[in-house]
């Protein structure tokens, strides 16, 4: 029966989807027929259209309907004949025809169009020949002047129309006002919707978007007028299990006769039939209110000077709208609680006996019910307190589902941060500022929406809570605030190093306001964060500036406020600094966006992982990406492909040692077929933060304030034992379990062998979702804690979606039996599609020269040529072995982008010096292929093929100690076919 | 000889590496087929390069997605003069039937050196591990087994692993042979220590290799005790000479990788070793991280532009290569000359280039070739059929023992061998002969089959 607390029950995943479904009947077009005499009058505070647009924009509804005036009743009849109307307003007394005659004209055309009868007095309404037939007429009001009157007409129809199925659906509650007196009601309608709106929006807890507000405001409380007796006990008995209220007056007609007490009755039968029910008695004779006592219910004296107030309070104290009053059962107030979240406080600390007297009385429900969380509040009224063994358990079950239903509430949801009400607990996305997120930031509330949208994800893995980390994102205004504040413009033009641009940017200052709101969150705020770019350019679609800026983590555990304030500051003016960059500025120059366009939002984020000892750490980080470039065995490019490591994705986005495994075959991991293989490509370092012991100033600079450990070093910690799979030396053989005493050797095994944790299902799911709403291939970044409790599910995080560029053949490239024969070089593993004819500059490591200890000096040397090339805009061919843009250095030539940014095609060579697996998976690779660089990779000793003898004929450009640069005469021909992969260079020289 | 090569070519068209090794091994041995008539007269050679038998089979098995795949499975009986077929099951999709034949060929004198009573044979498949899951690879096994079983047995054939059959390829081999034959036996070797496997399988070669060095020595009245030794590499071999040289209380100074290699003038010590050994076998690190925790050592960047390796050219008495295949040169050879290296002992295959070699013997330096000294792995796995067919698992202690008579047998084996061939103190030459003479004796003893 009970939930633990951070379960999200099912029931709310359909929450936002029944709110979508609510209130499908609109009033949209309104025909509104008057005299011209009656429409001056009415004119004279602006025109009923207007008013009408005021008083939905002033509640906050949404989408006013459109009113059409006519001045005849033969021009009404013309305009119903040619459109569709969703209701008729119509003043007594229009030219040719009255009121009432033209209802029942109307009615002809249209039986179900409801028509209301605008009146300036109750005479008009109750005119003096009495053989009028009023069926043509729906409803009758007042005129009075006041505006809120016709707002509360358009609801009331649309509350007509919808309240059947609304209540069927969603269970929404059903509020009845009994009164036979257009004047009354005319008067007490307008008072109960104002009442009710705004009861309802200030309700609605806080930090939630516009779109939730409207949403929820759909679930209000339906109102429905009665004007005797039988019309109100057959409402009462229709909606009998949706009711929220009944409000009657005293006198009301009866069996045709106005009876004195058929309200009373009316009221009493209900108390009798729901013991909880509110109940309101009204009547123009004080003397009533014994008979009110009687019942019992709550009296208002219509003649009272107070009975706007009266009226207020009984919404606040009856219906649920105030505050929740816990209350002893002898009626003694001992608490309240103003929202949810005081609610679920509170709830932990009053005594047993108050628990129990509110929750016997369904007073949580009713509360709950208030604020239009109708999943919640039936749930709740529908256990009985009987159900629970102990005060105590219902207790808990009552908290936890309230701190769920908060938590869910936040879902999906970009609320905007504001110091008063900011809930780090509950709040999952929150912006500062009002400019824009950024590119990254945007993608991460677009996936929040996703999920939330996407319920079947959360249903199929009940084992696995599946979030985004909590996020903060500063808006792109505080960029623009700080580089002004501080004069720091010119650094988007001028060249420095990133040493220089740190150095000034560490000394600029923070905005006071910006930093106002970040000391709010860093007060409350305890757990690691992860503080990083969100720019306008990065990710967006074909243009991932993947891995281009800064990321920094910091502990955010200093025990000194100001400490951890400092620490965070610091890492947002780090990333700021990382727009000017060298780096960022020539992956801006080769996107033909200028780095002065850049804005920057930053993403401070929950950062995921456990504590183990003194440092921080995810069980698991990982790329997936849902094509596959390079699908060996049995993989699918369709399939995809996913890169997996312990700690932070550091050594993913790097390119260091990973497993590689398609979430199609878990089981089947090419570079771990042997025992060699798994000891050779198994991953030894990963990168932690250490949380304790460390220097107060952090080392921002090195590593992001990351610690880079061994494997072998973390052997006693849960992940690794979990993870691993032992080394027996004296078998050379490698056991599946952790557990074993020897040396451990991470594998993943557990959890790609023996699915503990279902994470190749889940990523297939995941990249599946990801693809289809972006209309792409995607590439998913995400992270796993696995639980060392039974008790406690395991946590998937979800942290980056970005579109892939792959499958954008748009024509087919042909490629003869001849050009295979012309061609100096041949690859069945080529990246891209199309045919380049715009190079004619190779730069090429020298094969007898390359040796692997002289990877670092060789990335240096073709930066350099790099820069020539660039300089003289040639586009250029670059060959060499190995891992192109690995950070190890035994992998291949550790190139960032900046050293090759002048490329226009790259060659990587696998040959048995270097037994890397290719690129893929990386940020630089993402790079890359983002950018349309032809990828071709020649292996040795295949179908590939490399005409070396035809290269080194050719005279030299330039050469360096390990490098050699050739320029043909003429550009060669690429071609590369992206369904089949094959490419051939042709030279045309 | 020539007529031998072209009766296999014609017969055999296609074997490149099958002629090969007939060609190398046959002009090893012309002396003894000069001096031993009746070897020619009865046709020996012939006889010796035609397999006893050949059995190819299908292998079919279905992979995870159901799909049937076939592949070819192959056992090469070679000879089985002196014990029951012995010799590795390869998978590697390059699998043929020339490669396993040449491999065959030379398993056969390998064994026969070592003194035990162990035939010569090989098999495997061109099935390729790379990119199967587990149960492709048991399956693929099984139906692997479920013909070999009937040509194999601990009195027959008795298969290993080889590349691509490792101790899980193994247990699953062996796991269908039980089922099938209804018996446990010793029909396979490289077994895991909990079901018949030996101790000191890691350490053999590497522990062989410095007995042999230790023979060598006490020919001259000498022992490793205080002598300063190079080793090079870092492996399995490297790991357990350098232990063993510690052990006899000699000091190794230097370690080895392609990176580059660390000379540690203090000496390597057992702690240091330790560290050695997880960096490179759990770690699969860089030989220069040790300098980082032994700052007292000094790490050079192996550097191709030299024309020879900086590693041979310290002050030494022995030295152990023990990395790769000609990582002696003659510059290298002539620097361990100079420095006063009395000992090479071979625990890597080839090692030393044959100008090297001819230093060392022109210049009376002790020098013992891989295939005599590095021959401790294949007697363990002798040793381990002993254990099965007497139903005991011996301890190290007891395993170490026996391994270091197997290699005071070989030395003297090979001592032997080349002082009757006239060149004594040639351990190369003796080990080609010893081999060769001890596979022929037995067969000739054995009628003609």
């Amino acid at each position: 029966m009970l939930q633990e607390y951070n379960e999200i029950p099912s029931e709310f995943y359909s929450h936002l989807k029944i709110f979508h479904e609510l209130m499908s009947i609109k009033v949209r077009e309104i025909l509104f027929v008057s005299s011209p005499y009656d429409a001056f009058i009415l004119e004279e505070d602006g025109s009923p259209a207007s008013r009408i647009i005021n008083e939905y924009s002033g509640l906050n509804l949404s989408l006013p309907p459109r009113v059409t005036r006519a001045s005849s009743a033969r021009e009404a009849l013309s305009h119903l004949n040619k459109k569709d109307f969703d209701m008729v307003l119509t003043m007594p007394n229009v030219d040719d025809m009255d009121a009432f005659s033209l209802g029942l004209e109307i009615k002809k055309i249209n039986p179900s169009l409801p028509v209301i009868l605008l009146a300036h007095n109750p005479r008009e309404i109750y005119p003096l020949t009495k053989k009028k037939d009023f069926k043509g007429i729906d409803r009758s009001f007042i005129w009075s002047g006041n505006s809120d009157l016709l707002l509360a007409l358009v609801k009331n129809v649309e509350d007509r129309l919808n309240v059947g199925r609304d209540t069927q659906k969603a269970m929404v509650r059903v509020l009845i006002l009994v009164e036979d007196s257009p004047v009354y009601f005319s008067y007490f309608l307008p008072l109960i919707y104002k009442e009710v709106v705004k009861q309802t929006q200030a309700v609605l807890e806080v930090g939630i978007n516009e779109e939730h507000r409207l949403l929820t405001m759909r679930a209000r409380p339906k109102i429905l007028l009665a004007e005797n007796y039988e019309e109100a006990l057959e409402l009462c008995q229709k909606y009998r299990s949706f009711l929220f209220g009944v409000i009657s007056d005293t006198r009301i007609p009866r069996n045709g006769k106005m009876v004195d007490d058929a309200g009373f009755m009316l009221l009493s039968q209900m108390r009798k039939e729901i013991p909880d029910l509110p109940l309101l008695l009204m009547s123009s004779k004080s003397s009533n209110k014994t008979k009110a006592d009687q019942i019992p219910a709550v009296f208002l004296d219509k003649n009272s000077p107070n009975l706007l107030e009266e009226l207020h309070n009984f919404f606040l104290n009856n219906l649920g709208f105030g505050d929740f009053v816990f209350r002893m059962p002898d009626g003694t107030e001992i608490d309240r609680a103003s929202n949810l979240r005081a609610l679920e406080s509170k709830v932990a600390k009053i005594p047993d006996e108050s628990l129990c007297y509110h929750a016997k009385r369904n007073h949580f429900s009713n509360w709950i019910m208030s604020r239009s969380e109708i999943a919640l509040a039936s749930k709740f009224r529908e256990v009985k307190a009987s159900d629970f063994s102990s005060a105590h358990d219902m207790r808990s079950y009552i908290i936890a589902n309230v701190h769920a239903l908060r938590k869910w509430c936040q879902k999906g949801v970009v609320a905007q941060f504001k110091s008063h009400n900011f809930d780090a607990d509950i709040m999952d996305f929150v912006k500062i500022g009002q400019g824009s997120l950024g590119g990254k930031a945007r993608s991460l509330a677009f996936m929040s929406a996703l999920l939330h949208q996407n319920p079947t994800i959360y249903e199929n893995y009940p084992e696995i809570n599946i979030e985004i980390p909590k996020t903060l994102v500063v808006s792109t205004d505080g960029f623009e605030s700080f580089i002004k504040l501080n004069g720091l413009k010119d650094f988007a033009t001028q060249s420095f190093t990133n040493e220089e641009i740190n150095a000034v940017f560490l000394k600029a200052v923070m905005p006071e306001w910006l930093v106002k709101e970040l000391e709010v969150y860093v007060a409350q705020v305890k757990y690691p964060l992860s503080v990083r770019s969100s720019s306008l350019l990065e990710d967006a679609q074909f243009q991932p500036y993947a891995g281009i800026y800064e990321t920094y983590m910091i502990p955010n555990n200093h025990p000194e406020f100001s400490k951890r304030l400092e620490h965070l500051i610091t890492a947002i003016k780090l990333v700021y600094a990382s727009t000017y960059y060298e780096e960022a500025k020539a992956f801006s120059r080769s996107t033909s966006n200028q780095p002065q366009e850049e804005a920057m939002g930053v993403i401070i984020q929950q950062l995921t992982g456990e504590e183990y000892g003194d440092y921080f750490y995810p069980a698991i980080s990982g790329v997936a990406q849902s094509h596959n470039f390079y699908p060996i065995s049995k993989m699918k490019p369709e399939e995809g492909i996913a890169h997996i490591a312990l700690g932070l994705g550091k050594t993913v986005v790097e390119g260091g040692r990973t497993v590689r495994f398609s979430p199609k075959y878990p089981s089947v991991m090419p570079q771990f077929s042997m025992v060699d293989d798994i000891l050779a490509n198994a991953q030894r370092f990963f990168y932690a933060l250490q949380i304790r012991n460390y220097p107060d100033e952090l080392n921002f600079l090195e590593y992001s304030n990351l610690v880079k450990r061994e494997v072998d070093d973390a052997e006693a910690e849960y992940a690794v034992k979990l993870l691993a799979s032992t080394y027996v030396p004296d078998e050379h053989r490698i056991r599946d379990a952790g557990y074993l005493p020897g040396p451990k050797i991470l594998t993943f095994a557990q959890v790609l062998k023996y699915n503990i944790f279902p994470l190749s299902h889940l990523l297939s799911d995941m990249l599946e979702l990801g693809r289809k709403s972006m209309g792409c291939p995607v590439e998913i970044e995400f992270s796993v804690n696995l639980s060392s409790d039974k008790k406690k599910k395991s946590e998937f995080f979800f942290l980056q979606m970005r579109p892939m560029v792959a499958g954008g053949e748009r024509f087919e490239v042909q490629i003869t039996h001849q050009e295979i024969e012309e061609a100096f070089c041949i690859s069945n593993q080529a990246l891209g599609n199309g045919k380049n004819e715009r190079i004619a500059d190779i730069v090429y490591v020298k094969p007898d020269d390359f040796k692997p200890e002289a990877t670092i000096q060789m990335a240096g040397e073709i930066d350099k040529l790099n820069a020539g090339l660039v300089k003289e805009k040639c586009p250029y061919l670059l060959i060499g072995p190995g891992r192109w843009g690995s950070a190890d250095r035994w992998l291949g030539i550790p190139v960032q982008w900046r050293n090759i940014s002048g490329v226009d095609a790259i060659i990587e060579l696998r040959n048995e010096t270097l037994k890397a697996d290719p690129s893929q998976g990386s940020h630089f690779f993402q790079n890359i292929t983002s950018l349309g660089i032809h990828y071709i990779t020649v292996t040795e000793n295949s179908e590939d093929h490399f005409d070396w003898e035809w290269l080194d004929s050719q005279p030299a450009s330039q050469e360096t100690a390990y490098l050699r640069h050739v320029k043909l005469d003429k550009p060669f021909t690429l071609k590369i076919n992206g369904k089949t992969s094959q490419c051939v260079l042709i030279n045309n020289n | 000889m020539k007529d031998i090569l072209t009766l296999i070519k014609d017969r055999d068209p296609g074997e490149k590496e099958f002629y090969q090794a007939v060609e190398e091994v046959g002009e090893s041995v012309l002396p003894v087929l000069d001096r031993n008539p009746q070897y020619r007269q009865e046709a020996v050679l012939e006889r010796i390069v035609e397999p006893e038998r050949i059995i190819i089979f299908r292998v079919p098995w279905m992979d995870d997605q159901g799909q049937v795949q076939v592949n070819r499975g192959f056992r090469i009986q070679m000879n089985s003069a002196i014990g029951p077929y012995k010799g590795g099951l390869r998978f590697h999709p390059s699998v043929n039937l020339s490669i396993l034949k040449f491999l065959a060929f030379e398993q056969v004198f390998k064994n026969a050196l070592t003194t035990l009573a162990m035939g010569g044979g090989k098999g495997g498949s061109d099935f390729d591990p790379k990119g199967k899951s587990d149960n492709e690879v048991m399956r693929f096994c099984q139906s692997f087994m479920s013909e070999l079983f009937r040509h194999i047995g601990p009195n027959t054939d008795v298969p290993a692993g080889d590349i691509g059959v490792g101790a899980r390829e193994i247990g699953y081999l062996f796991g269908m042979y039980k089922k099938l034959r209804n018996e446990f036996t010793g029909v396979l070797t490289g077994k895991s220590l909990g079901w018949g496997g030996s101790l000191i399988r890691p350490e053999a070669t590497g522990y062989g290799s410095v007995y042999f060095a230790a023979e060598m020595l006490a020919t001259r009245n000498e022992t490793l005790e205080d002598k300063t030794c190079l080793v090079s590499g870092s492996g399995n071999v490297s790991q357990y000479t350098v232990e063993k040289i510690i052990e006899l209380g000699g000091k190794v100074v230097t370690l080895s990788d392609s990176s580059g290699y660390i000379y540690d003038e203090e000496g390597i010590d057992s702690s240091k070793l330790d560290f050695v050994k997880r960096l490179k076998n759990i770690k699969r690190g860089r030989i220069s991280e040790y300098i980082d925790k032994y700052s007292e050592a000094v790490y050079t960047e192996a550097d191709t532009s030299l024309d020879h390796n900086p590693l041979w050219d310290h002050k030494a008495d022995c030295a152990f290569p023990s990395a790769t295949e000609n990582e002696i040169n003659e510059k290298d050879g002539m620097n361990l000359m100079k420095n006063g290296v009395k000992l090479v002992c071979e625990g890597a295959n080839m090692p030393s280039v044959p100008a090297a070699i001819n230093i060392f013997l022109d210049n009376k330096i002790l020098y013992a070739p891989g295939k005599a000294s590095n021959a401790g792995g294949v007697a363990v796995s002798g040793l381990e059929m002993a254990q099965n067919s007497m139903r005991l698992s011996w301890p190290a202690e007891e395993v170490d023992q026996r391994l270091k008579m197997i290699m005071k047998n070989i030395h003297q084996t090979c001592l032997d061998a080349a002082s009757e061939y006239n060149k004594p103190g040639n351990y190369m030459a003796g080990a080609n002969i010893a081999g060769f003479t001890k596979v022929v004796n037995a067969m000739l003893d054995q009628g003609l089959l």
